[in-house]
């Protein structure tokens, strides 16, 4: 060899591609031009989804138009199924004077002791307590 | 002509070859270093030894490309050593998420001509394409379409989406999402397992493949709900669980391992792992239809179907809804189709004949038969922008040919 002319291993010895995978294995492998010089690279922006998201300000978008904020899917309009306050299970029934839900007349043997703060306080689990002015 | 690639690159797996051949290869979208090797796999996890704790890292965030340097390393997997293209020769036909959001198209085109130096490319919705797959493949057969027209039903990895279509295009307006996809789904079972049975916190992999052997829909869950309450067996599996040392892929309990599992240990308690799956198996696909269940306020997919139909001309609603196309991995649950359509019947207007199509071989690859299509037909070749144009003008004016 003379002088300081680059020589590539690769081109004496028979290394399929195979092979060089084996041999870089886990590193990037790089797709390089083979002609010309390669464009200037820009550096690549990291970014996350909620930092795109937060930026990208829908609402201020033409609202006729369909944008990635807009198309969720609405809430279904079937009837809200109702579940008892004490249980969780289904319920059938809801008492008129605390307008707690129940589901068995056990629950409703429970509910005739509660306090009225404590009824206040279930009520508010789903939001339905009445708040005085 | 050149070789063009065709790459259905979704959140949850890359559907890749090029278009003249006659299927694609399928490879997970994610990188990930198992235990007891020293680097890392991207693309193929079937050849991992030891897949306890095995955590993928994935370019996807909710369904859209953001870390471009990962994805990066897994297209040169796929090119390079399985595919065996050159990227220099040859046109990239990619999928990209509907609506794009200007930072992940940007990010997508500097991938494929500043770090692979693409030929040319063209971007286009995956639910597009297998519309225009389902279209040709059920070309001149009875069930074909009047005017390429009908709806896609997409559960993808990331959200399910119900896409209309007519005549090759897609509707944009139309187009509805529901936040819930398969890696919400396999979360969920990642959580009641580990509630109710064994912690599978740190074994997402595991739990995928748990979810694509055990679970399925059922035709009426509160029943089998409370047929499940009233005896145990009815619904109750084992599924063993690899160790990484006698067993290596987790497996659903057989007639064998009742006798072989614990064969060979002397303390039965460091036999392989064995969770107990019961009603779990049909209230996690459920939530497909009550996303309710898990607090999200979003209507179920029959009800999102209808939400769909309703944004576009009304005297399109009948030809989208006797022609809905269900696509994605979760359509591949047994019993998902079935349930699907009569939950269809039930909220769509009575004087509207429903078809539901859906082909178990075609649902993953459908996109990228559509992008074949695309190829063939010499569409491609009109709509794509090449390098050149790319390097001159950027991005965004060249961006508007795929429109035309």
């Amino acid at each position: 060899m003379v002088g300081n002319e680059v020589v590539r291993l690769e081109d004496y010895l028979a290394v399929t591609d195979e092979d060089a995978d084996r041999r870089f294995k886990g590193k990037s492998v790089e797709v390089k031009a083979t002609g010309g010089s390669p464009p200037a690279k820009k550096k690549r922006k990291k970014f996350t989804m909620k930092k795109v998201l937060d930026s990208s300000s829908f609402d201020k978008m033409a609202p006729g138009k369909a944008n990635w904020g807009n198309i969720e899917v609405g809430p279904s309009i079937a009837p809200k199924k109702k579940y008892s306050d004490i249980s969780g299970l289904e319920a059938t029934y809801t008492d008129p004077k605390t307008k707690l839900r129940y589901a068995t007349v056990e629950e409703y043997k429970q509910l005739k002791n509660m306090s009225h703060e404590v009824v206040q306080a279930t009520l508010s689990l789903r939001g339905a307590n009445v708040v005085i002015r | 002509m050149a070789t063009v690639v065709v790459v259905d690159n979704g959140a949850g797996t890359v559907k890749a070859e090029s278009a003249s051949a006659e299927g694609p290869l399928r490879f997970t979208n994610a990188a990930g270093k198992s235990r007891g090797e020293s680097f890392t796999r991207y693309g193929d996890f079937s050849q991992v030894k030891d897949i306890t704790g095995l955590a993928l890292r994935r370019p996807h965030e909710r369904g859209y490309l953001c870390n471009a340097d990962l994805e990066k390393e897994i297209w040169s997997f796929i090119f390079k050593s399985r595919l065996r293209i050159s990227p220099r020769e040859s046109g990239l036909l990619v999928t990209e998420p509907l609506l794009n959001l200007p930072a992940c198209q940007a990010a997508a085109e500097q991938l494929v001509f500043e770090d692979f130096g693409f030929h040319s490319y063209y971007a286009c919705s995956s639910q597009q394409l297998a519309a225009r797959g389902h279209f040709e493949a059920s070309r001149g057969s009875s069930d074909a379409s009047a005017a390429d027209t009908g709806l896609v039903v997409d559960l993808g990895h990331s959200f399910t989406s119900a896409v209309p279509v007519f005549d090759n295009r897609v509707l944009n307006y139309g187009v509805r999402r529901l936040d819930f996809g398969g890696k919400a789904a396999t979360n969920l079972l990642k959580e009641v397992v580990s509630y109710r049975s064994l912690n599978v916190m740190n074994e997402p992999y595991i739990v995928e493949i748990m979810k694509e052997d055990t679970c399925f829909v059922s035709q009426d869950a509160v029943n089998d709900l409370r047929a499940a309450q009233q005896s145990k067996k009815s619904f109750s599996l084992d599924y063993v669980l690899p160790d990484g040392m006698t067993v290596f892929r987790p497996r659903v309990k057989t007639e064998e391992d009742n006798e072989n599992l614990t064969k060979g240990f002397k303390n039965p308690r460091h036999a392989p792992q064995v969770a107990c799956l019961t009603h779990e198996r049909f209230m996690v696909p459920e939530v497909y239809f009550n996303p309710s269940d898990v607090g999200l306020n979003q209507a179920g997919i029959a009800e999102l179907v209808l939400q769909s139909c309703e944004c576009v001309d009304p005297i399109l609603q009948p030809l989208l809804l006797s022609n809905v196309l269900l696509v994605g991995g979760g359509s591949l649950l047994p019993g998902l189709v079935d349930r699907f359509r009569t939950e269809l019947r039930k909220v769509a207007p009575i004087d509207c004949p429903i078809n539901v199509w859906h082909s178990p071989e075609r649902a993953i690859t459908s996109a990228w038969f559509g992008g074949k299509a695309v190829v063939d037909s010499g569409e491609y070749a009109s709509k794509a922008m090449t390098r050149q144009e790319y390097q001159e003008h950027g991005c965004d004016p060249t961006r508007r040919k795929f429109i035309s």
